[in-house]
């Protein structure tokens, strides 16, 4: 039987041939005049996506589709689209001679996974919180989201005829009906005019300072979670001809953030001086306590590699401040040198040396790898958590112990930026024993010997978060205008770095400490320190000088005329 | 008070009232001979020449308000200030002439002639003062003659005389009871065995407290005193006495730092906030002093003083935040530290894991200190050239020590208590400083006619060491004043004379502090005197100009350049003394008597300068010194007869600044003037029993009288007392 089912259409189409055949000739016969009968079938036109496809679960609308004649087009056909299947749509129309047209549609309900539940992100253009001065026109930055949504902006609540806080809101919503976190622009209108206020100054320097220089940190430390990364196209090039280039590019990235770093050095408060420090301290670790400068364990750090490389279970979030952070960042990418720096009866780095230098580049570029990407994250978490928490840190109601933390952490540069970094190294600040000379290990970033940038930063920071009103609010009690003064101080000190650097462009903190290294030395320091504006061929201690003249000020001054109190001892100890 | 003297006596000394600084009256109860040897300015004859300002306050004077306060007691002495703290005046801030009140710090104050603050060298804050109650007289020198005695001779010198071994036996009971359970009860007794007299005194007093905790606890005192005290007069060639006398002394006081914010103060001035719920001091005070006298010939006479003192407290008192804001910020602006301020009130708990923890800080100021020494006093009277010269010389030595160990707790404010968070915490002082002390003071007092002319020269060597057992590191510094007075007198006529006089004032650094840092002024007074036999007054004016006040390199600036930054300390403090009394007999043998005291005070900062001495802070050239009232003064007057007395004193202190400045005190941190009244009413029942009723601040005034060192701190309130005697 089968053998003649090929020929079965051949035979239809034979005797259909001979009957129309005959039936034409016979029409023919009846009018010659008579137009011919419409016998064309209407044209469909599916409109929309053909096949088209829908997720499983949701609902299918169904497009339709359209007659060339203007006819009505009726459809047949259902689509289960909670089943996963392929479904055919009939669409057919008649038109007035009775032809009917048909068209198909494939209809594919799928079921592609978790499918889009993934709300989009909306991201800020412009500064969060925005400051507008009062009457001046708000003017609306905009917003993106990742997926490209259009986004709803309700900027209605402003009104910058009112000093006073506002919001913005920013929502958007994408295809699959994912709604983003609205997210909410705080504009201050503020008046220039109005007399300075702790809460005014405070929020200013929140504002405009802290939170700008926190997402800046975020923002600059974000891709080095990623593939991208200087860091890691240095670590894909070990071995290979660009790898000393690639090993520089790596350096002056670490480099640009630690200027931001140093930046938020000088107001370590809020959430980033939660926990003791836990934040600040997983991003940048380098701080005096009792008398002792802590900073990266080189030696942790070398086993950490090691571990890290061994146990693919390694997390540097569980890992100590001593051997993460910038700090470790630094160590691992700066330092030329190889070997471990632990002694000899430390087993886990015993068989390190031994190991090819390619071998050990890739190793600690694996940990490098992790702490950069531990620092993103922490970088990021304070940014949130200090977008989350301004307003409670603004709170009125608090602004006296919320004014004195901030000041407190200008006194970082007492403690740290004059004690540690310059004068404790130099041999003049107590932090150094009497006994030696000079305390080199102190210094900060001893391997990218950015030292004296990083003092630059800490004091342009200060002087900056001086000029958002702690001037004028010192002014208002001080007998004559002791915030220029202060603020030449500050400049000073500025100036004097740019100076050292401009002149000997690759003459460290470290070098520069070690020329000094006899008594004699020792005394012409001192000299220069104590008539720091007479030139002097030790220039460091000049500059520790200046530095000193500026937390002398900060000691007394600063806190007389802003009615705060010094940082250290706030419990006191009256008689 | 006045049981041990023989009625007669007693009378007499009633009956002219004995008020202060009348020479004629005071001899009748300060010429005893056992009194003389304890005397620094002395008797009628020696005050009546005296070419400083002296001042003496009698045992009758004492007894008249049942005192047993010594604030309360100088202050009817012109040229001294007084800052009330804990109401009871149980650790007096007493100042003389605009030497700081802070702790009766820059003045001497001695027992019957011995240093007596429990370090007056290395920690001269006067923690422990004599008990008022065991007062017998008063003595105030200033001026010039102040640099008989030392160290501290920029303000002058404040001597406790205590009660004598009386010559006839006696034995009595004093009771006192009164509001927020006030309560005295003393027992003397006097026995002489031949050449032996033997007195032996115990009282103990105390109070619920006048302020409220929240919780309704105490907030009183109860102070012990026990004293023994033996005199022996032997029978020799020489003249001489033997006194020994030995005492023990304690105090159990939930006293507290804390005060309240001014509007809290308004609504009511005793409360006490929760966060001192567990401040409590105590302390313990041991002596042995031994005094003895001998005349070598009829013109020359010699006091030995050897004295061992012993003292031992510890304060637990709220001193702030572990981790947040400074509690005089909180206090003195709540609004803008409403947790810290709610912490404090136990209203909220501490909040751990906030910015700021709030977690209390309660500090034992533990401190041990020892003071011992051993003086001589010779005095010589002679002729030369037909001049008379009576020239005295002083020699001591002495040692001190205070150890501190400053413990810190912290605790948690949990639904109004507080809890401990069970944290080590480390000292914050930990120290060990000692003082060795050589002073020779030598002064002669030459009169020629009517004219007296002192000169003297005070010169100390003064050694210390501070060992800071935080840092492990020990400073030592070494003094070595000489400072010298002038005092002239001319007796104008039988009644008038004219005083004036200058010396160089000291006050030592402590132990271990840059040299410096010691104070030094130069003080002037001249003045005229008065006395009728029945109207007695003086009029004295004082200029007193201090170097080297306290200026910006402070011990905890680690790298400051020793001495560049006191230019600005100096200090020009200047006014006018009045004093006048007298008495009268009116018809019906009832005696009045009055008394006024009244002193003007202005100081000025004479340069700008900057410090960490949180009293001065910013100072601006003009600006006047904290804590030295305006105007101060006090008006008493009293009726008597055999059978009742009435007296009745009012007192009226301006308000003082807190800080320096210079314009309305007002605009600034201020105390409140006050103005009180007390009044006592007494019966002489029979020649055994007096009964007395006595108020203080009869009209109730309320006002901050500092905010110092934790928000507004009340005067004493309103309180009645009913006390008898009874001598057996």
């Amino acid at each position: 039987m089968n053998r003649f089912y090929p020929l079965l259409p051949v035979l239809m189409v034979a005797v259909l041939t001979a009957c129309g055949g005959g039936g034409g000739g016979a029409s023919a016969s009846i009018d010659p005049y008579q137009p011919p009968a419409d016998t064309t079938a209407p044209v469909i036109t599916v409109t929309g996506d053909n096949p088209a496809t829908v997720e499983i679960n949701s609902t299918y609308t169904d497009a339709e589709a359209t007659s060339d004649g203007g006819e009505t087009v009726s459809s047949s056909g259902e689509v289960d689209t909670g089943t996963v299947g392929e479904y055919t749509i009939t669409y057919s129309a008649t038109d007035a001679a009775g032809n009917t047209g048909t068209a198909t549609r494939i209809v594919n309900v799928v079921d592609s996974g978790p499918g889009d539940t993934v709300a989009p992100v909306i991201t800020l253009n412009g500064d969060n919180p925005q400051t507008v001065e009062l009457n001046d026109t708000y003017t609306e930055a905009g917003a993106t989201t990742d997926t490209g949504e259009s986004v709803s902006i309700d900027s209605s609540a402003v009104d910058t005829s009112i000093v006073s806080s506002f919001e913005v809101i920013y929502s958007a919503v994408d295809d699959a009906g994912n709604t983003a976190t609205p997210v909410v622009r705080v504009v201050n209108v503020v008046d220039p005019s109005a007399s300075a206020t702790k809460l005014s100054v405070l929020t200013a320097v929140v504002d405009e300072i802290v939170i700008p220089n926190y997402k800046q940190l975020a923002t600059q430390t974000a891709p080095l979670a990623g593939s991208n990364s200087p860091i890691a196209a240095y670590c894909s090039s070990i071995g290979t001809d660009d790898e000393a280039s690639k090993l520089e590019a790596a350096r002056e990235d670490w480099k640009s953030i630690m200027k931001t770093v140093q930046k938020t050095e000088m107001h370590i408060f809020g959430q980033a001086a939660l926990n003791n420090l836990s934040l600040r301290n997983r991003v940048y670790f380098y701080q005096e306590k009792d008398r002792l400068v802590e900073t990266v364990s080189t030696c942790a750090t070398d086993v950490a590699v090691v571990n890290a490389w061994a146990d693919n279970q390694y997390l540097v979030s569980a890992s100590s401040a001593n051997q993460r952070s910038m700090s470790a960042l630094e160590y691992l990418l700066f330092n030329d040198n190889l070997d471990h720096t632990c002694a000899a009866n430390v087993s886990a780095v015993s068989d390190w040396n031994a190991l090819s230098d390619t071998d050990r580049k890739v190793r600690r570029c694996g940990l490098s790898l992790q702490i950069a990407n531990d620092v993103a994250m922490n970088a990021e978490q304070i940014h949130a958590t200090w977008l989350g928490s301004r307003d409670n840190f603004l709170d009125p109601n608090e602004v006296g112990t919320r004014f004195e933390l901030m000041t407190d952490g200008l006194f970082y540069f007492e403690k740290h930026t004059k004690s540690a970094k310059l004068n404790g190294p130099i041999g003049i600040d107590v932090l150094c024993p009497d006994e030696q000379l000079t305390c080199p290990e102190f210094i900060e970033s001893p391997f990218s010997e950015t030292s004296l940038q990083n003092i630059k930063a800490n004091a342009e920071q200060l002087l900056e978060i001086f000029d958002k009103g702690l001037d004028d609010l010192a002014n208002e009690s001080a007998p004559d205008d002791w915030s220029s003064s202060f603020k030449g101080l500050i400049s000073a000190v500025i100036n004097k770095i740019a100076m050292m650097q401009s002149a000997a462009p690759n003459d460290s903190l470290v070098q520069q400490v070690a020329r000094i290294s006899s008594a004699n030395d020792s005394a012409a320091c001192q000299s220069a320190f104590d008539s720091p504006e007479v030139d002097a061929d030790l220039t460091i201690c000049s500059l520790g000088g200046l530095v000193k003249n500026v937390t002398d000020d900060l000691k007394i001054e600063f806190i007389t005329y802003l009615g705060v109190d010094l940082p250290e001892g706030a419990g006191g100890d009256t008689d | 008070m006045l049981g041990e003297i023989p009625i007669k006596q007693l009378k007499n000394a009633l009956g002219c009232l004995s008020l202060a600084a009348s020479s004629l009256i005071i001899a009748a109860d300060l010429s005893d001979a056992q009194i003389k040897e304890v005397l620094i300015i002395g008797t009628k004859e020696e005050k009546q020449n005296l070419s400083g300002s002296g001042f003496q306050i009698s045992n009758a004077d004492l007894g008249k308000h049942g005192y047993t306060d010594l604030n309360q007691i100088v202050s009817s002495v012109p040229g001294v200030y007084v800052r009330e703290e804990d109401g009871f005046g149980l650790r007096p801030n007493i100042g003389i002439r605009g030497a700081t009140s802070d702790r009766s710090q820059k003045i001497t104050i001695m027992e019957d002639g011995v240093l007596i603050a429990p370090a007056p060298y290395s920690a001269p804050a006067a923690y422990y003062i004599t008990n008022p109650s065991r007062l017998y007289a008063l003595e105030v020198l200033k001026g010039p003659s102040a640099i008989q005695s030392g160290p501290h001779t920029v303000g002058g010198t404040i001597n406790l005389v205590t009660r004598p071994v009386p010559k006839e036996d006696v034995a009595e009971l004093d009771l006192i009871a009164g509001s927020d359970g006030y309560k005295k009860i003393a027992g003397t007794v006097g026995y002489n065995f031949d050449s032996v007299g033997i007195l032996l005194e115990g009282f103990r007093y105390g109070s619920d407290g006048f302020k409220e905790l929240d919780s309704g606890e105490d907030t009183g005192f109860v102070r012990n005193d026990i004293n023994v005290k033996l005199r022996w007069v032997p029978q020799s060639e020489l003249p001489q006495t033997l006194m020994i006398k030995a005492g023990f002394a304690d105090e159990d006081a939930d006293e507290t730092y804390l005060g309240l914010t001014d509007s809290d103060f308004s609504e009511n001035p005793h409360r006490r906030y929760p966060a001192s719920q567990l401040d409590r001091f105590q302390s313990e005070h041991k002596q042995l002093h031994m005094h003895h006298s001998v005349a070598l010939s009829s013109d020359m006479d010699l006091k030995t003083k050897i004295y061992y003192n012993e003292y031992h407290r510890s304060w637990n008192k709220f001193d702030g935040f572990m981790d947040g804001p400074k509690a005089q910020d909180v206090l003195a602006e709540p609004t803008a530290y409403t947790s810290a301020y709610r912490v404090l009130q136990g209203l909220q708990d501490s909040n751990v894991g906030d910015f700021t923890d709030l977690t209390i800080d309660v500090t034992d100021n533990d401190r041990e200190y020892t003071s011992h020494g051993i003086q001589f006093n010779i005095n010589k009277r002679f002729a030369l050239v037909g001049l008379d010269h009576t020239l005295k010389v002083g020699i001591r030595y002495h040692e001190d020590d205070v150890r501190r160990r400053h413990q810190t707790r912290s605790y948690l404010m949990r639904s109004g208590a507080m809890l401990s968070d069970g944290l080590a915490r480390p000292f914050k002082t930990n120290n060990y400083a000692h003082t060795k002390a050589y002073a020779l003071s030598i002064s002669d007092d030459i009169t020629w006619s009517d004219w007296t002319l002192n000169l003297g020269v005070r010169h100390e060597d003064i050694e210390g060491s501070v060992n800071n057992k935080l840092l492990d590191v020990i400073t030592e510094n070494s003094q070595s004043i000489t400072a010298p007075g002038l005092g002239l007198h001319r007796q104008l006529t039988e009644k008038m004379s004219l005083l004036a006089g200058v010396y160089v004032g000291f006050s030592p650094s402590g132990p271990g502090k840059s040299g410096a840092e010691s104070e030094e002024s130069i003080n002037i007074e001249y003045g005229v005197r008065y006395d009728d036999g029945q109207f007695s007054g003086e009029i004295i004016a004082f200029e007193s100009d201090y170097d080297n006040l306290l200026g910006r390199c402070r011990a905890s600036d680690s790298d400051c350049q020793v001495g560049q930054e006191f230019s600005g300390g100096n200090v020009e403090v200047s006014g006018v003394e009045v004093f006048g009394q007298f008495q009268r007999s009116l018809s019906g043998g009832v005696i009045l008597a009055s008394q006024l005291n009244y002193t003007f005070s202005e100081s000025k900062f004479k340069g700008a300068f900057f410090s960490q001495f949180s009293q001065w802070g910013l100072v601006e050239k003009g600006d006047e010194l904290p804590y030295i009232p305006r105007h101060a003064g006090r008006w008493q007057v009293g009726l008597e007869t055999d059978i009742w007395a009435i007296d009745v004193a009012l007192k009226y202190q301006h308000g003082m600044r807190e800080v320096p400045g210079s314009g309305q005190i007002a605009d600034d941190l201020h105390t409140d003037s006050l103005t009180t009244l007390d009044a006592s009413l007494t019966w002489f029942v029979n020649e055994q029993m007096d009964l007395r009723v006595l108020t203080r601040n009869l009209t109730d005034e309320t006002a901050i009288v500092s905010h110092r060192p934790y928000g507004a701190r009340p005067n004493f309130p309103r309180t009645l007392m009913a006390q008898m005697k009874y001598r057996f």
